[in-house]
């Protein structure tokens, strides 16, 4: 049973191998091909070939090697064509490079069986059948044309009978010989890989990207760390005590280092994750021949700079983007060969990819065509037409702002939709995905000359930083990239227009305003709201958008990475994932792009200014409450119990914080346990009673401790109220704090 | 020659594979199923799916996730959404208290937690003995369960759980 299982997963393991190599083999082939294609030097055609014949020579081993006859006899069809093309036997026709491609497709289709579950039902049968009948259709071409052609005929008779010895000779090696070359190659392996070992290891990349997302976690050590060290300034400021200045001098110290050492960790190691464009390019120009001959375009592709190193994520994630932009080259951008003689241009048009890399850390991607450029007018009509654009916001509009409509949902170039793009929708995407990955796009077009798509992007992953809010009792993290400013206004600056509360900017712009929580659907809690004169707004920005939000309280800017929420919640609308921040926090990070849109989707989000002001009626009297808890668990339990009953609530990790805290904000209540390190409930009560300002706040103390001594002590330190935690509920504890407040 | 080597083992655990499946208890298909309760009602799902148990800390709620979502913790450094059963199973509500505990349930592709009220512990059941469910059960329910064990324990079926187009979010 064991042996049974281990022989499973060796297999696995085996298949998983060959799958890796199987596509590298695949995608050089497939460069091969295009390489022949633009190549016509006989020399470097020879080395194409050369390098072809390898590729599947090498495939048809793997493959027998784990037990894939279909493949394996593709590869050998494959193997003995390009040994023909070697010898020149055969030439390369237009007609057997379309077979092929055809025969390309099928192999891809066959190594991605084996991994996927849905199963595409293909057959190599015909295409080895296909490739057989035009090699032989070749060879008697080149024997026809050959033939007569040379000028000594005995020669190219003797030439004739060769092509056939060797080529029987070559089928015989292929059928027979086949376990022989077989050890031949795994020799070759074996040797190439101990060369390799001598200069790198081989570890996967899964592994790496483990390690990496693991040393990405300490720059939580970071933030906590300058968490901790506020929290000492603080106490520093009031409490003005020497020991206490020496040791917040020597953490400041420590603080600088691990920066430094985490950053450097940090970046090391993302470095080594860098790997280059060919990787993602090694697709593209076959998908550009397959297109262009889809749609009847004449397109040479051309890419410079492959060698550019990007992070390994960045670049997974402008697969899609990156496709997307050249198939609206070809079908929005070049023009018909037609068309193109017409204008005068050359008829075959140009896609040309420039990748280069930035003195900062940043990779610049331009896509260009020399086709027809983007037709302003379509752009405009489409917008109107979808109700992104008012017809009477048009006329006004600069060039760059229309082209800048491209990028909106809805808006196409294209009058009439094609299977790969006009629907509009592509371009809204491609710019929202490059803004997540924190870069931009730009475009430039000229009628009749053609566009340009210039892609910034940072070389790896950037840290990302975030502005901390709250809203609605919850706090949520801003990537600080969106964030125009942050302003504290007077309620009387909000007006009305229509149904929507906007602000006037200083600028002179209008803004609409609405409450973040709102659009986030948080749910409302009208005690909670705390509607003062003065309201916090953000001001975010997205694709030229922006929108003000009002939020309760900007907390403070953090650093951080952001992690999703895991295989169960792979999506949440507005929500791009989570970070972490002090002591482990985990705070959901908006996603602002969506954001922005959800707003303007739903236009109720827009709060009325009256009912703002109308909350002024509402209790102005809503209560704040501290609760001091060490553990974590109780803590935020007792924080939803008592913001649930309508409290706005502060939370201290032990009397001394809860302390620091009562120096600089005003409470109506405090709610403590009682064994907490550093400072206890009953110092705490007792420091609270001896502080002249809050010597009369009451103080609730919540414990395990069952004792009637404790009880005692509580009420002599001077606490109003004394709850014990075994017969603890929800209500009780309610109940109590009603009684006071 | 490593071939042979391979055989003789392969024989080897063939043959005491065997023995053990001869020695083995009347249990048709004896099964250890981690037991659990919400509200009143018990549960059991399979433990080779459940790998570990822990006490509830600090919740963050993720606005616009569904409402069975409770919201993610951290927990070995890893985000895992929590589910809240009773929401899902449309049972009566009650506040999560520091005494709840959530089950980390996982397959190959997917994990969360799963809220429980209390574990009762980790019992061998005889699977061969659930029934099915009666038809007046709660549909919400009913759709991830294997059935009922004879004492009221309620069988969840914990690849549905893991696999449901309602519960993954995408």
């Amino acid at each position: 049973m064991l042996n049974n299982y281990d022989n499973d997963s060796f297999l696995k393991e085996l298949l998983n191998d060959f799958r890796v190599e199987s596509i590298e083999h695949y995608e050089s082939i497939v460069k091969g091909l295009l390489d022949l294609e633009k190549n016509d030097t006989a020399i470097k055609r020879q080395d194409i070939i050369e390098r072809v014949y390898r590729d599947t020579h090498s495939l048809k081993g793997a493959a027998r090697a784990v037990n894939l006859p279909e493949i394996e006899r593709l590869c050998s069809t494959l193997e003995s064509i390009f040994g023909y093309l070697k010898k020149g036997e055969i030439t390369l026709s237009s007609q057997l490079l379309d077979i092929l491609h055809k025969a390309l497709d099928v192999l891809k289709i066959l190594i991605d069986n084996l991994s996927d579950n849905k199963q595409i039902k293909v057959s190599a049968n015909s295409t080895i059948k296909n490739l057989e009948y035009i090699v032989k259709l070749s060879l008697q071409q080149n024997k026809s044309t050959t033939g007569p052609e040379t000028k000594n005929s005995s020669r190219g008779n003797q030439q004739e009978s060769l092509h056939q010895e060797s080529s029987e000779s070559e089928v015989t090696d292929i059928n027979g010989g086949s376990e022989n070359s077989g050890e031949k190659e795994v020799e070759i392996h074996d040797r190439e890989i101990e060369k390799h070992d001598l200069y790198s290891v081989r570890i996967p990349t899964g592994h790496l990207h483990q390690i990496l997302s693991e040393s990405e976690d300490f720059i939580a050590i970071k933030t906590t760390l300058d968490y901790y060290r506020r929290c000492l300034e603080n106490i520093h400021v009031k409490h003005k005590d020497e020991e206490l200045y020496n040791l917040i001098k020597d953490l400041i110290s420590f603080q600088k280092v691990s920066s430094r050492m985490i950053d450097d960790l940090i970046i090391n190691i993302r470095e080594t994750l860098l790997s280059n464009f060919s990787t993602l390019f090694r697709i593209v120009p076959k998908m550009v021949r397959d297109l262009s001959r889809e749609y009847s375009k004449e397109i040479s592709f051309n890419i410079k700079g492959e060698e550019t190193e990007i992070d390994r994520r960045i670049l997974e994630d402008l697969k899609d983007p990156l496709i997307h932009l050249i198939r609206n080259c070809i079908d929005h951008g070049i023009e018909t060969p037609q068309e193109r003689v017409d204008s005068g241009k050359e008829l075959t048009g140009r896609i040309d990819i420039l990748i280069e890399k930035l003195i900062d850390r940043k990779v610049r991607i331009t896509i260009s065509d020399d086709g027809a450029g983007i037709n302003l007018d379509n752009v405009l009509n489409s917008a109107i037409k979808n109700g992104v654009l008012g017809a009477a916001n048009a006329d006004n509009m600069s060039k760059d702002d229309i082209i800048s409509l491209i990028f909106k949902s809805g808006v196409s170039s294209k009058k009439f939709v094609t299977d790969i793009s006009g629907r509009g929708l592509g371009m809204s995407i491609v710019a929202e995905k490059i803004s997540n990955m924190g870069g931009s796009i730009e475009v430039t077009t000229e009628e009749g000359k053609g566009s340009s798509f210039t892609i910034t992007l940072p070389q790896t992953i950037s840290t990302f930083r975030g502005v901390l809010v709250e809203s609605d009792g919850r706090s949520l993290m801003i990537p600080s990239v969106y964030v125009e400013k942050a302003v504290r206004v007077s309620k009387d600056m909000i007006g009305n227009i229509g149904d929507k509360s906007v602000i006037k900017c200083v600028t002179g712009e209008t803004l609409g305003v609405v409450r973040l929580s709102t659009v986030l659907g948080i749910e409302k809690n009208v005690g909670v709201r705390n509607e003062r004169e003065t309201i916090t707004l953000l001001i975010l920005t997205n694709n030229n958008k922006r929108v003000a939000f009002i939020t309760d309280k900007i907390v403070g800017e953090y650093e951080g990475i952001v992690k999703d929420m895991g295989p169960q919640l792979k999506y949440v609308r507005n929500i791009a994932g989570v970070t972490i921040i002090e002591n482990g926090r985990i705070v959901p990070v908006v996603n602002v792009n969506e954001l922005i849109e959800s707003t303007s989707e739903k236009s109720e989000s827009y709060e009325r200014f009256q009912t703002l002001s109308t909350q002024d009626n509402l209790p102005d009297n809503q209560k704040r409450v501290l609760i001091v808890e060490d553990s974590l668990t109780i803590r935020s339990m007792l924080k939803n119990f008592v913001e649930s009953a309508g409290y706005d609530v502060m939370t201290a990790v032990d009397g001394l914080d809860a302390f620091s805290k009562l120096e600089s904000e005003n409470f109506d209540l405090i709610v403590s346990d009682i064994e907490m390190p550093r400072m206890n409930g009953f110092d705490l009560t007792k420091k609270v009673r001896q502080k002249k300002e809050n010597s009369d706040i009451p103080v609730i103390l919540v414990t395990a401790l069952e004792s009637a001594g404790d009880m005692k002590r509580g009420m002599e330190a001077g606490a109003d109220a004394y709850i014990i935690k075994s017969s603890f509920e929800k209500s009780n504890l309610i109940e109590t704090i009603r009684r006071f407040i | 020659m490593v071939k042979s080597d391979r055989e003789i083992l392969k024989e080897r655990a063939v043959r005491n594979a065997l023995i053990i499946k001869e020695s083995g208890g009347s249990m048709a298909e004896p099964a250890d199923t981690l037991e659990f309760t919400l509200l009143k009602q018990r549960f059991a799902i399979e433990s080779r799916y459940a790998s570990e148990v822990h006490f509830i800390r600090e919740i963050t709620p993720i606005p616009g996730a569904p409402s069975f979502v409770s919201g993610v913790i951290i927990h070995r450094g890893r985000i895992v959404s929590l589910i809240n059963l009773r929401t899902l199973f449309k049972m009566k509500e009650r506040g999560l208290t520091e005494l709840n505990k959530f089950i980390i349930i996982s397959n190959k592709d997917n994990y969360f937690g799963i809220i429980a009220d209390s574990i009762t512990g980790i019992l061998k059941k005889d699977l061969a003995e659930i029934m099915p469910p009666p038809d007046t059960i709660e549909q919400h329910l009913s759709a991830y369960i294997t059935g009922i064990f004879p004492d009221g324990v309620i069988m969840l079926d914990a690849e549905k759980l893991l696999t449901s187009q309602e519960i993954i979010i995408k």
